[in-house]
């Protein structure tokens, strides 16, 4: 039934909305720290939702942990990937806290590099592809800069693999607007008039799906593609 | 005398600038030659490095391991009685080239720490712990890779964006404490670390050496210039980057990527 989609940060935000909306047709495995409740209830009425907890701020385990789990549930190919694990801190650059750096850098970047390196066989295996979720800011921003910084890693880095895996299995990245999750406040960003110009996770997570089949290297998803009607006028995952 | 002359001429040097640089992976390639120019203009320099290099040192050498966390969080303390300095260049680098799977996830580890967590650990220590003067410099370098892409060393490249884009966001917030900061993007440099790291057989006819580079780039970062670049040839082939990214890569990839016979980390 359906494809193999693995879905890294899908139990809260962005990515629990994309579950939600592809547990209907396809097999999925979810990767987060915490999984909600309405999460552990979806995978206790379905049989194609695979929970698998792990800790991204520890990128080479986190892809041990993965790997263990595909074996266990045998799978051996995979049809998507969907690395959409991301955190941040907003702070003056000049006060910012070492480990609050690595976090960002092992969560956003490292992690991704250790997960995608780990795919590449299954992803071979099922013409897959590997949709990296990036962010706008990776332009830069001031009092985001670590964040900004690990964006603009993983654009590079989705770059490079986009061209060095050509044929075998594609790569894209789409760069995400500012978005109604629990990210901005666990950063410790207030929102005033600007949270108009914010698209809400089901909004966001539409958007992403109807943008994986495209084939350019990386695609902005922001509030105005979302206002033009990406969300309903492109086709969904079949 | 020409001998003595230069010696008094440096002296003289000295006296004038009287100010304090520090330059990390000061030992090899650019560093190095970044290291020479500033001594010659009359700095009092510190450069980090793993190795000494041989012969007496008008300088300072900090034996130091950029790849290790704990030695990082140590040096702002380390470094106090050296400061504060004027001029901050996180010149430090390294690379893993070839097929991006192929290499042990340690090398990228170490890859990310010492081009690209390292210095946004030690910049932030740097300004906040009173390292830096209340009119100083600092640079990061990039690489020309920011503009062009660079399969065959998709990590090198992402710690290189990332680095770029960080210097990019902290201009404002470091300016209000008197620090102005620069990256630098380098094209091929004929040094070591671009033998090492590029397919057999290639042509370094085209490679610029690391003394002409500092001469190029030091200028620019000494006036606090957002972005500066090794001459107009670097210059030129980033803004190509920049124009038709899909056609720079495919250049890229025919060059260098399909030419790599070993992996390298």
């Amino acid at each position: 039934m359906g494809r193999n989609i693995l879905i890294t940060g899908g139990t809260t935000g962005i990515g629990y909305q994309l579950v939600r909306r592809l547990a209907q047709h396809h097999q999925l495995m979810v990767v987060g720290r915490a999984p909600n409740e309405q999460l552990i209830e979806l995978e206790g009425l379905t049989n194609n939702v695979i929970i698998v907890k792990t800790d991204f701020n520890n990128p080479a385990k986190a892809a041990i942990d993965i790997d263990k789990a595909m074996k266990k549930a045998k799978w051996d190919i995979l049809n998507n990937a969907i690395l959409n694990a991301g955190t941040g801190f907003v702070c003056d650059p000049t006060q910012e806290e070492p480990a609050a750096i690595r976090e960002t850098l092992n969560v956003n970047l490292l992690a991704n590099i250790a997960i995608s390196r780990m795919l590449k066989k299954r992803l071979i295996a099922g013409r897959g592809k590997i949709t990296f979720i990036g962010s706008m800011a990776r332009k830069g921003k001031e009092n985001f800069a670590s964040y900004a910084a690990s964006k603009a890693g993983l654009h590079g880095l989705a770059r490079a693999l986009h061209w060095e895996w050509r044929g075998i299995v594609d790569v894209q990245i789409l760069h995400l607007g500012p978005t109604k999750t629990q990210m901005h406040k666990k950063a410790g960003m207030k929102l005033g008039f600007s949270r108009h110009f914010f698209t809400s996770p089901e909004g966001m997570a539409a958007m992403i799906e109807k943008s994986i089949h495209k084939r350019r290297l990386s695609h902005n998803l922001t509030v105005f593609q979302d206002l033009a009607g990406s969300t309903f006028l492109s086709k969904g995952l079949k | 005398m020409p001998v003595s002359n230069k010696v008094s001429n440096k002296v003289s040097n000295k006296e004038l600038n009287n100010k304090k640089a520090l330059i990390t992976g000061g030992s090899a390639g650019l560093g190095k030659a970044l290291v020479e120019e500033l001594c010659e203009q009359g700095w009092t320099v510190t450069s980090l490095d793993l190795k000494k290099p041989k012969g007496k040192l008008d300088y300072t050498f900090l034996k130091t391991d950029l790849s290790d966390r704990t030695v990082i969080d140590q040096l702002p303390e380390k470094l106090i009685e050296h400061g504060p300095f004027d001029l901050v260049i996180f010149n430090a680098g390294i690379s893993a080239t070839g097929k991006f799977e192929e290499m042990p996830i340690s090398a990228y580890e170490k890859l990310m720490i010492v081009n690209a967590e390292g210095p946004m650990v030690l910049a932030s220590q740097f300004a906040n712990k009173g390292l830096m003067t209340a009119k100083s410099n600092m640079a990061f370098i990039s690489s020309l890779s920011h503009y062009t892409g660079y399969p065959g060393a998709a990590v090198y490249a992402a710690t290189k964006d990332a680095i770029a884009v960080y210097a990019k966001s902290i201009i404002k917030p470091f300016s209000n404490l008197g620090i102005s900061v620069s990256c630098a993007f380098t094209g091929p440099l004929k040094t070591e670390h671009a033998v090492r790291h590029s397919p057999k057989n290639a042509s370094d006819k085209d490679r610029m050496l690391p003394q002409e580079a500092a001469k190029l780039i030091l200028p620019g970062i000494l006036s606090g210039k957002s972005k500066v670049f090794n001459g107009y040839k670097t210059m030129a082939i980033a803004f190509a980057g920049w124009l038709m990214p899909p056609v720079v890569s495919y250049i890229l990839l025919k060059t260098v990527y399909n030419k790599l016979d070993k992996n390298v980390f």
